[in-house]
């Protein structure tokens, strides 16, 4: 134990670990905050690098971009309705709404110290309960990804903003554009029209900026003369009631977040969208309506995608297999560094478990500090006039999407989609169901397949599996229990309209 | 030129996005080559055959990183940056079955400072499945052949863990046990249709986009068995969780000789995918000689070797005529199987 604490402490006390994850925080912050530059290519980018590095150098570098990066993608959606990232998305649909109020110092002070809180529990679970959680992400079945993709899905209901018909419209063409490419069980090609360009799919980072971000500003633009919004900046850090009112919710997200981390193939995206549905759905009186600037909806998802870090590192630890992208980057670092990710790991290498454990504490100490300072700045950026906003935003739309893969293609579908974005919201339409369609429909097609193929293609025997498993019967009921709410809720509505 | 860039130890590599900062924000370098390329024309031939790369080297990588094809690149590019006298800079262009990585690459200047780093399924599956495909082999000059890589069979607790026994298990419940590739026209896919047409097996395939939801699926018992790179197989292995019962090389691995290959209980039955750089056809063979001395001898570094081989993978070598002649070999294995397989990308 007296080795763990040494391992845990070690890039604490050596100056150059700590300058490391200092400098990979701080980096992490700018990189996730700029849309299109993601956590996956900034640790792919750096592992080059550190490529003749020792590998605790290495690690601590990483850990610190990471743990930046998932928090820097808030900043650009409360100020500037463009996430910075995909986990940031359901951060936009009420830090966004916050800024317009003149809030946005609060927004992103609380995103912070909710980011920096959902950190700790990913460590903690990390630290204390890895072996735990990873069984846990073991037994979760095709089908339940299936249950937790229309458990996202379900969100369309918040965001359809004035019609739910409008809503799922949107939703639906989500999944169709999600789908497009080379089916991935099959390689037939979807929705390709014959042309190899479409072959990879549609890249959904591009059609994400150019949905929150281009067709914002082309909205702004509609009213160049409108005044800019005075942001309040007397109170950055949260107040401690506000912090007290919302730690359950904080809690309760970062516990979706961890667990949804740690299980393959879905990251801090897919955490933040849940936990964001499920304070939608637990949350009895918010501070705001969610969807126009409720505190709740910028606690819930910030908490759960820095959760989402701690339990992303934990199959990767464990078993060697990757809980997201970045993570998958690297294993493959490890492996250049002649380490073998995998349980062996823990038992030969136990230095190296606490070794991560400590750095991405300090790496949350750190995202706290550069967190908070510099918030005053930003939004100034919020109170820029429209006139030079709206290009400011399209500038930076373009750039961000080129850096994605240095593909002017990108920068076609990432406009194109900005336009088409404008004229939904021109006519009513939110762009916000389109997205989610596009994140979560390929996820709901694989798994869905891939439970049928495991129920031998018989839907009773499908339907049967639900009771096989404590985790798919929990799933499924809060599932149904969600649509329950839902019907409920719209007819009792129906009756007596709630002002 | 000289080797006068050598005196500079260069930066060993840097990722995919090597075309942003330095290249765009300074063309200076590029212009500063252009002179260099004149004085190249004037001297005598015996000078231009020690060609020598002007400027950082890219290598497309048409994975995303993180995967074999990515370490193995990354450990190469290393080791060639100081031989090259330039850096080497990995280029990671993944999607579609690495159609987009490779059609860059076939498109790109014929000059020495593009490669791409090849699997099987860019130039052994793709051309033989692939109807629209946006490049031929053709468009290629071999560099070299850098490794090859046999799959291998890993299957969950409860499942016959002997070769032998887990093809009569498999046998003995037609269409019932589950395995996992990575898509319908995957090199493993293709692989374990190889298998499943020689043995007579009924399996029923599941494919996945990606290791990380197979190996999942495997470790949890969802899925009987996957037929996987030895990077993966090892993986899971070492949780303990899951067993490897045999490969598809033409012999043992050195360093698992007591994990036996189909070729020994069936003969003949081999199935891997590989490893290449391959450079855009017409780039100067001084270029194409310069690069293959470069790899090889970064392939045949025993660290390197060591490191490919802890995932399964062996390290190879050659002159491009031998992977050439490689090339041709594989495609001719390939061919008959996937004409009767009807898949086409």
């Amino acid at each position: 134990m007296p080795d763990a604490i040494g391992y845990f402490l070690l890039s604490w006390i050596d100056p150059s670990l700590l300058a490391l994850t200092a400098l990979g925080t701080f980096a992490g912050i700018y990189i996730g905050a700029i849309p299109g530059l993601s956590v996956t290519m900034a640790v792919a980018i750096l592992i080059s690098f550190t490529f003749t590095w020792d590998v605790n150098p290495a690690l601590a570098l990483i850990a610190g971009v990471y743990t930046g990066g998932v928090y820097g993608g808030s900043r650009s959606a409360v100020l500037l309705n463009i996430p910075g990232a995909p986990a940031a998305i359901a951060t936009a649909l009420d830090g966004y709404p916050m800024a317009q109020r003149g809030e946005a110092g609060r927004a992103i002070g609380l995103a912070t110290v909710m980011s920096v809180i959902g950190g700790f529990v990913g460590i903690l679970a990390l630290a204390l309960a890895a072996p735990a959680i990873s069984d846990i992400a073991l037994a979760v079945a095709p089908r339940d990804y299936l249950v937790l993709a229309l458990l996202g899905l379900l969100l369309v209901g918040s965001l359809s903003g004035e019609s739910l018909a409008k809503g799922i419209f949107c939703g639906a063409l989500g999944v169709v554009l999600g789908l497009v490419g080379l089916d991935q069980m099959t390689a037939e090609p979807r929705f390709t029209f014959g042309t190899t360009a479409l072959l990879g799919g549609i890249p959904y980072v591009a059609a994400m900026i150019g949905f929150f971000g281009v067709s914002e500003a082309l909205v702004q633009l509609r009213r160049p003369d409108l005044p800019p919004i005075r942001q309040k900046v007397d109170r950055i850090v949260p107040p401690w009631g506000a912090l007290r009112r919302h730690l359950p919710l904080t809690l309760r997200s970062s516990a979706i977040g961890v667990v949804v981390g740690a299980l393959p193939g879905t990251g801090g995206d897919i955490a933040a969208l849940l936990a964001y549905d499920a304070a939608r759905r637990s949350v009895k009186n918010p501070t705001h309506p969610f969807g126009q600037g409720a505190e709740e909806g910028v606690v819930a998802p910030e908490s759960a995608n820095n959760a989402a870090v701690g339990g992303a590192y934990i199959p990767m630890l464990t078993l060697g297999i990757p809980g997201d992208a970045v993570t998958a980057v690297i294993i493959g670092a490890l492996f250049i560094h002649g380490l073998k990710p995998g349980p062996m790991l823990m038992i030969e290498t136990p230095h190296l478990f606490w070794f991560t454990v400590g750095n991405l504490a300090l790496a949350n100490i750190f995202l706290l500090v550069f967190g908070l300072t510099g918030i005053r700045l930003f939004t100034r950026l919020a109170e820029a006039p429209r006139a030079l906003l709206a290009p400011l935003i399209l500038v930076l739309s373009v750039v961000g999407t080129y850096a994605i893969q240095n593909s002017a293609t990108d920068v076609l579908w990432m406009l194109g989609f900005g336009i088409f974005g404008y004229f939904l919201k021109l006519y009513g339409f939110e762009v916000g169901p389109v997205v989610l369609g596009m994140i979560l429909g390929p996820l709901m097609d694989a798994s869905y397949r891939r439970a049928m193929i495991s129920a031998a293609d018989d839907p009773a025997e499908f339907l049967m599996g639900f009771g096989g498993s404590w985790i798919s019967a929990g799933l499924a009921a809060v599932l149904v229990a969600a649509l329950a709410q839902a019907t409920w809720r719209a007819w009792r509505g129906r009756r007596a309209p709630v002002p | 030129m000289s080797d006068a860039p050598l005196a500079r130890r260069p930066r060993p590599v840097a990722g995919s996005l090597q075309r942003t900062p330095e290249e765009t924000v300074r063309p200076v370098l590029s212009r500063r080559a252009l002179p260099a390329l004149g004085l190249a024309a004037a001297l005598p031939a015996p000078a231009l055959a020690q060609w020598n790369p002007s400027r950082p080297v890219t290598i497309v990588v048409p994975f995303p990183p993180g995967g074999s094809t990515d370490v193995t690149a990354r450990l190469m590019a290393e080791k060639m940056a100081p031989l090259l006298g330039q850096n080497v800079v990995i280029d990671n262009k993944p999607g579609a079955q690495t159609v987009i990585g490779a059609e860059a690459v076939a498109r790109a200047a014929p000059d020495g400072h593009t490669m791409l780093m090849s699997s099987g399924t860019t130039l052994t599956i793709n051309p033989l499945i692939g109807r629209n495909l946006p490049y031929r082999p053709a468009d290629f000059a071999p560099v070299l052949h850098v490794a090859t890589l046999p799959f291998c069979i890993a299957v969950r607790p409860g499942i016959p863990n002997t070769l032998e026994g887990f093809v009569a298990h498999v046998r003995a419940n037609p269409g019932k046990v589950t395995w996992g590739h990575n898509g319908r026209g995957s090199f493993n896919h293709i692989a374990g249709a190889l298998i499943a047409e020689r043995l007579n097996l009924d399996w029923q395939d599941v494919g996945y986009r990606g290791d990380a939801h197979q190996m999942n699926d495997l470790l949890a018992g969802t899925l009987d068995s996957i037929l996987v790179g030895g990077a993966t197989g090892l993986q899971v292995a070492r949780s303990g969780r899951a067993k490897i019962i045999g490969w598809t090389g033409e012999s043992r691995l050195p360093n698992l000789p007591d994990q036996p290959v189909f070729h020994e209980i069936w003969p003949g039955l081999v199935a891997i995918t590989w490893f290449g750089l391959l450079a855009p056809a017409r780039t100067p063979p001084a270029a194409v000689a310069r690069l293959n001395a470069a790899a090889a001898a970064a392939a045949a570094d025993p660290t390197l070797r060591e490191r490919l081989l802890d995932q399964g993978i062996l390290a190879a070598g050659g002159t491009p005529a031998d992977f050439q002649a490689f090339l041709a070999r594989e495609a001719e294995r390939w061919a008959p199987l996937l004409r009767r397989l009807d898949i086409t990308l």
